[in-house]
């Protein structure tokens, strides 16, 4: 009933001005042609070529002055791995398992210039690199495991500091659940629930369970933006905290954590170098899963070998680390960054991937932009337990522009 | 260090209440200069006036310094256009913690709606900047344009919102404030007309000219001149390789014979512009701010006075 009324104030509010010129539709679109190149790893199926496409359009439909409903379509690859490289086992791939979704659909309403209020699907405020970190598969990984999406709830961001010398700062926060409605679909490709090598499935359901898939405004993001400091131009942080409530499957509640800093040092007009930091953490990532171990042992009165399935609680602190620095100089821009992706958990061990990307770009104009790159990469064999090395060529067509 | 801040608090609340009452006469803000030009005539002498963004100071993504804030704290009234061109006042209210009535010009005009800079949230474009991370969603493609003041009949409204909020807030001056706009009114009418005579002697197919950033909107669509911009609505934005191009092409075609820098805007591409067009720059307009009293526009009255006497003789060219 509030809502309603809000809604109603909101539309009142918009009149004078929704008669002129509105409604308007903005569609801004950030696509890219990725090709993974993977000359040499340690697993002969990761080498090979991969093709795939990933990126979003993003629309806003503006019905008043402050009040549009957003939506973004989003296009990756769904299958385990493939938006990084894949398996495509010394041959040549194209748009395997290549699907889109509706990543976001709400309603927003600014009363405001300085409260912003959601409602609808979106993606908690958790965590930036997801969204804008440079360079050409860092986004891509963060994005695998740092965002926080399929939130369907409500939430808001309101400037609640502007300050001359201590800058601008935001708090968000968000309530949601895991969106099981028609609206989580997969089009293109679509596969069902729970499917291995699939990072996402036709529909969310809840048998899919997992920390969030409660059906309840039980899951929680709250965030710290800021920037527009005096004494340092160019600086910006990002302080992230998610709590997603326990599983219907008996997974328990998951916490996460997110620290991000960037610094952009201006030389001169044309010369500028970004340094990037983020470190996401999740604390009983996937809520402490249930899961089978084999155990080895020696029979004390045979002396014979013993193999024994149980059935235990796997608990795991996944952090994901990146640093990076860019440096531009008119329409070029090269990008040197680290990932790290340590998952220590109690059971079922992996090593702790890294990845170094080194590239260079340019802008071609009328929205279009190439980058080439080289990617060194340490990486959990899940098989073996052990690490394996992959060395790879990047390259990126990305186009970006509206209307 | 706290007992010296305390010791420091009623001296400070002393310079804020002689700030309030300076000499008796009424404090009032005004976010920039045409603004403080506007208000400085309908208040004259009985009201005390700061112009936070003053002559040739560029309000678009003005930077106020913590001494502007401190400004507001003693006012009685807070002036600004609106529209988005000074919502850096907004935020200085916030931080000067300003409780006062604050007038916004632009109230009750129906705005032209332009082409916006139009970004989506986290910096959308992907251009992986280093601003602070925001809601994630597409802002609208048209927004109003906040150059209202460019067509002398907003310019009398303004006027008529200004003398009503002074009148508001020192109604002891009501009187005074209303017959200095009556005054006032009356010379801007006057220049009203003068405009639309002088470009009437402009021969219709010549009446375009060139500016290096697009603030003649409302100037333009009152005494029907087409003004060509390289460059968006704001001067924080740079045109693309291909809109100057464009602009070039379309200068040669159309024998364009007026092109015109701004106070406000660098003027790089527009001299490059000009070059590569072969023609020559016809001056300087003032859009945005005043020029300094000792400059060719130190009012709004001399403003449309300076502009319009550049560009009748510069779009008649050889006609």
């Amino acid at each position: 009933m509030p809502s309603r009324g809000l809604l109603a104030g909101a539309l009142l509010l918009a009149l004078p001005a929704a008669a002129q010129d509105y409604p308007q539709l903005a569609v801004e679109t950030d696509l890219g042609l990725y090709a993974v190149s993977t000359t040499a790893a340690s697993d002969g199926e990761r080498r090979g070529s991969s093709l795939f496409l990933w990126g979003e359009i993003a629309a806003g439909l503006h019905v008043a002055p402050g009040l549009s409903l957003q939506g973004v379509i989003a296009f990756e690859p769904i299958g385990e791995g493939d938006a990084t490289g894949g398996t495509p086992a010394d041959g040549l791939i194209g748009f395997r398992r290549q699907a889109s979704y509706l990543h976001t659909l709400f309603l927003e309403w600014k009363p405001s210039e300085t409260l912003t209020l959601q409602g609808g699907r979106f993606i908690a405020p958790f965590a930036r690199g997801h969204h804008d970190l440079p360079g050409i598969l860092t986004r891509i990984r963060a994005h695998e495991v740092t965002m926080v999406g399929d939130a369907l709830g409500i939430g808001g961001t309101y400037t609640f500091l502007s300050h001359p010398d201590l800058g601008e700062h935001d708090i968000s926060a968000a309530v949601f659940t895991l969106d099981r409605t028609f609206l989580s679909s997969t089009w293109i490709t679509r596969r069902r629930c729970c499917e291995e090598r699939y990072e996402r499935f036709d529909r969310n359901t809840r048998a899919q369970g997992g920390p969030g898939n409660t059906g309840q405004l039980d899951n929680l993001a709250l965030a710290l933006d800021g920037d527009g400091f005096s004494w340092a131009p160019g600086l910006s942080y990002h302080l992230g905290l998610v709590s997603r409530g326990p599983g219907v499957d008996g997974t328990a509640r998951e916490w996460g954590y997110a620290a991000a800093l960037r610094y952009r040092h201006r030389w001169t007009a044309a010369h500028s170098t970004l340094l990037f930091v983020e470190a996401v953490q999740f604390r009983a990532a996937g809520g402490r899963p249930r899961t089978e171990v084999t155990l080895l042992g020696t029979d004390p009165d045979t002396g014979d070998s013993l193999e024994e399935t149980v059935e235990t609680t796997v608990s795991e602190r996944r952090t994901f680390t990146t640093l990076g620095l860019q440096h531009r100089w008119g329409a070029w821009r090269g990008t040197l960054a680290w990932q790290r992706d340590q998952r220590k958990r109690s059971a079922d061990t992996l090593p702790t991937e890294n990845v170094v990307e080194v590239s260079l770009g340019r802008d071609l104009g009328a929205g279009f932009g190439l980058d080439v790159g080289y990617q060194h990469a340490r990486y959990a064999r899940e098989e073996a337990g052990r690490l394996g090395t992959a060395h790879a060529v990047l390259v990126r067509l990305g186009y970006s522009g509206g209307f | 260090m706290f007992r010296r801040t305390c010791l420091a608090l009623p001296a400070l609340l002393a310079v804020g209440r002689a700030a309030a009452q300076e000499g008796g006469r009424v404090p009032v803000v005004a976010s920039f200069s045409i603004l403080g030009d506007m208000t400085a005539r309908i208040g004259g002498d009985r009201i005390a006036l700061t112009v936070i963004a003053g002559p040739n100071a560029d309000a678009h993504g003005f930077q106020p310094r913590p001494s502007d804030a401190a400004a507001l704290r003693g006012a009685r009234l807070v002036i600004r256009n609106g529209l988005g061109f000074d919502a850096w006042i907004d935020r200085m209210i916030r931080a000067a913690g300003y409780r006062g009535p604050v007038v916004t010009t632009t109230s009750g005009l129906t705005p032209r709606m332009i082409e916006g800079n139009h970004h989506h949230g986290h910096g959308h474009g992907h251009d992986h900047g280093a601003g602070r991370r925001q809601p994630h969603s597409v802002g609208p493609r048209r927004v109003p344009d906040p150059h209202a003041w460019q067509d002398l009949r907003h310019g009398q409204a303004y006027v008529r919102t200004i003398a009503a909020a002074l009148a508001a807030a020192d109604p002891a001056g009501a009187a005074l404030y209303a017959a200095h706009a009556e005054a006032y009114l009356a010379r801007l009418a006057a220049l009203d007309a003068w405009v639309r005579a002088q470009i009437a002697t402009v021969p219709e197919a010549r009446r375009r000219v060139v500016t290096s950033h697009d603030a003649f909107g409302y100037f333009g669509d009152a005494y029907g001149i087409t003004f060509l911009s390289p460059q968006g609505v704001s001067t924080e934005a740079e045109p693309s390789a291909a809109q100057v191009a464009r602009l070039i092409r379309q200068i040669r075609e159309e024998g364009i014979t007026a092109v015109f820098l701004e106070n406000m805007s660098n003027p790089a591409t527009l001299r490059r512009l000009a070059a590569e067009a072969g023609v020559a720059i016809g001056g300087r307009l003032y859009a945005d701010a005043l020029s300094p009293p000792d400059g060719p526009a130190p009012s709004y009255e001399a403003m449309f006075r300076h502009n319009v006497g550049l560009l009748v003789p510069a779009m008649r060219g050889a006609a």
